[in-house]
């Protein structure tokens, strides 16, 4: 809930994002200002092309190259990242700041084993023992609820069902205990009864480590299930912000009417629930 | 693992076999006499005969083709041309060979790492271009005018390097290098353009990929993504390619360099063998083109199943 939230970890301000191509610059993100507090799961919502994923990749810093420009201000625990150089990116990428893509079978290397991905992501930032490294490995796997950590990591990712292969990349994220982690579109690769596990594992590991958390998302049936509050973008820009009831009883853009709209057409039952009896805790 | 290298080694019969065949009934098709040829110019023909008998031209051909066969396996197998034992010729030839061929190989695959790395991470930029139109030149290139201005520039008029022979590695090791330096240059040249931008492609294609975004996004430097993950993932064509290249090399197709350095290696042998219809040592070198196709194709796909564990040997037939 908005109401447990601490002070902001993450606050985006005025950012733009564009990307030049073939027919001049193609603004993807075009001044979009949110703000991730300790603790809290913030969904940013959308539909394809509305630059939620741009916007989780440039607080990263990783949609710099050539051809893009960032503009705006991106800070974290106060510091501002978008001026901020590639090395001091870097040690934040990982420790503070982590991140977890949609298709978890092709988001690892599928040429090396999966426990000694995890131990290089550890190892990128701290300096422990290979058996050290290993350990955290393990234990950081059996944290997010692998039944068998130790198979886990010898297996390599494509003998992986996909929700075993998220859990896995969640545990990559969250080996070095960061206070943000980014979701993009986490559940959206997978069946419907693993993407409530790994929802209901994204909730836990919020409420036990506070771990402030960055819901990428299309889909509203996910947003009702772990969300504190909501942003909701159209066309690269925020068209309405609010506590997760909000968005769900008293929506005020069109976007967001059409969005709900859409989401009551197919008729799922979790939505009806969220509808009828406000969305469950 | 097992049943697989059985298996190969079971293919691998039956491809010496089917050359062989080919390789000899094509001999015997093809109008030459070698009971003529070994008897001399002014010879009898009762001197003919006699050689058709000792050599045993005047059997049935499959009974001519088990003795041809026989000899080979024994190293008893003698040239109808210069009555030299062909075992014997290829073993002198091959330590010129193989020095030539994997020495070239090493200079090629290295530059041409180097080359596709560079433009891959500079693409579109002044290194990815000047690099590119290097590739294409040495694409371009036929081996024997790289040879000839090598020869004519770095050997006659500058005397930097020897201009033909070959020592052995076990005589003089520096003078074996010193020999060698002209011929793995030229020859590397002719396969570094064609590597470096097949390894290009494959680099540009990998770095795409969702995995590299992942590494990026756990915080590993840029150098560890861009070896560790991306041309670590792009090697395979490039495996594939280097199998099949230097096993035809080794095989005989490095006669042009050998020849115009005057390595005496196998492809020399070879071209020698064919232009005097010398059935024993045709025979016999094509069975061992034939090996090496075979036995590198098989260390080509033990290689994948290394560089991508999700190839399994029992699928790769």
């Amino acid at each position: 809930m908005s109401g447990l939230s601490g002070a902001p970890v993450l606050e985006v301000d005025g950012l733009r994002v564009g990307f030049a191509g073939d027919t001049g610059l193609t603004q993807a993100v075009d001044g979009v200002s949110l703000t991730l507090s300790a603790g809290e799961v913030l969904a940013i919502v959308g539909e394809s092309g509305s630059g939620k994923s741009v916007t989780a990749l440039s607080v990263m810093g990783l949609t710099r190259g050539p051809g893009t420009r960032v503009e705006g201000s991106v800070r974290f625990e106060g510091k501002e990242l978008l001026g901020a150089g590639e090395e001091e990116l870097r040690r934040l990428r990982g420790t503070r700041i982590a991140m977890v893509f949609q298709d978890p079978s092709s988001s690892f290397n599928p040429v090396y084993r999966v426990g000694s991905q995890i131990d290089e992501a550890i190892r990128a930032h701290r300096a422990l023992s290979a058996a050290e490294t290993r350990e955290l490995t393990l234990r950081t796997l059996g944290a997010v609820g692998i039944p068998d950590p130790e198979r886990l990591a010898a297996s390599y990712p494509h003998e992986l069902s996909g929700g075993m292969c998220q859990r896995a990349m969640i545990a990559m994220a969250v080996a070095l205990e960061p206070s943000v982690l980014i979701a993009d579109e986490p559940t959206t690769a997978l069946d419907v009864t693993i993407q409530a596990q790994v929802l209901e594992l994204l909730a836990r590991l919020n409420r036990e480590r506070d771990l402030a958390t960055l819901l990428i998302t299309h889909d509203l049936g996910v947003v009702a299930e772990v969300a504190d509050r909501v942003v909701v973008m159209q066309a690269g820009r925020v068209v309405e912000e609010g506590s997760l009831e909000q968005i769900f009883y008293e929506p005020r853009h069109p976007h967001t009417r059409e969005l709900l709209e859409a989401l009551a057409r197919l008729g799922r039952p979790r939505v009806g629930a969220a509808a009828d009896e406000g969305p469950e805790r | 693992m097992g049943i697989f290298l059985l298996k190969r080694l079971g293919r691998m019969l039956g491809v010496l076999f089917v050359i062989s065949v080919i390789v000899f009934f094509i001999f015997n098709v093809m109008p030459s006499d070698p009971a003529a040829r070994i008897a001399g110019k002014s010879a009898t023909p009762q001197l003919i005969a006699q050689v058709e008998e000792t050599w045993g031209f005047d059997e049935p051909l499959p009974v001519q083709y088990l003795t041809v066969m026989k000899l080979t396996f024994t190293g008893e197998l003698i040239s109808y041309t210069s009555q030299l034992n062909v075992d014997e010729e290829i073993w002198k030839g091959l330590p010129a060979t193989l020095s030539l061929c994997i020495g070239a190989a090493v200079i090629w695959l290295f530059l041409a790492i180097v080359f596709g790395y560079l433009s891959a991470f500079r693409v579109g930029r002044a290194t990815d271009r000047v690099l590119m139109l290097v590739s294409l030149l040495s694409i371009s290139l036929p081996i024997f005018l790289v040879s000839a201005l090598a020869l004519n520039y770095l050997s006659y008029k500058l005397e930097l390097f020897p201009s033909s022979g070959y020592v052995g590695l076990t005589e003089d090791p520096l003078d074996w290098a010193y020999h060698l330096v002209l011929p793995w240059t030229t020859m590397a040249v002719l396969f570094v353009g064609l590597y470096a931008r097949v390894l290009r492609a494959n680099l540009l294609e990998v770095m795409d990929e969702d995995h590299v975004r992942t590494a990026r996004a756990k915080g590993l430097g840029e150098r560890q993504v861009r070896i560790r993950h991306v041309l670590r993932n792009a090697l395979l064509p490039i495996v594939t390619l280097f199998g099949l290249d230097f096993a035809a090399l080794i095989g005989g197709a490095a006669i042009i360099t050998e020849y115009i350095f005057s390595l005496q290696g196998i492809g020399q042998l070879t071209a020698d063998s064919v232009a005097d219809l010398d059935l024993p040592p045709v025979m016999a070198l094509s069975m061992l083109a034939a090996f090496f196709v075979v036995v590198l194709n098989t260390l080509v796909d033990i290689a994948y199943t290394w560089l991508d564990p999700r190839i399994k040997l029992e699928r790769a037939r």
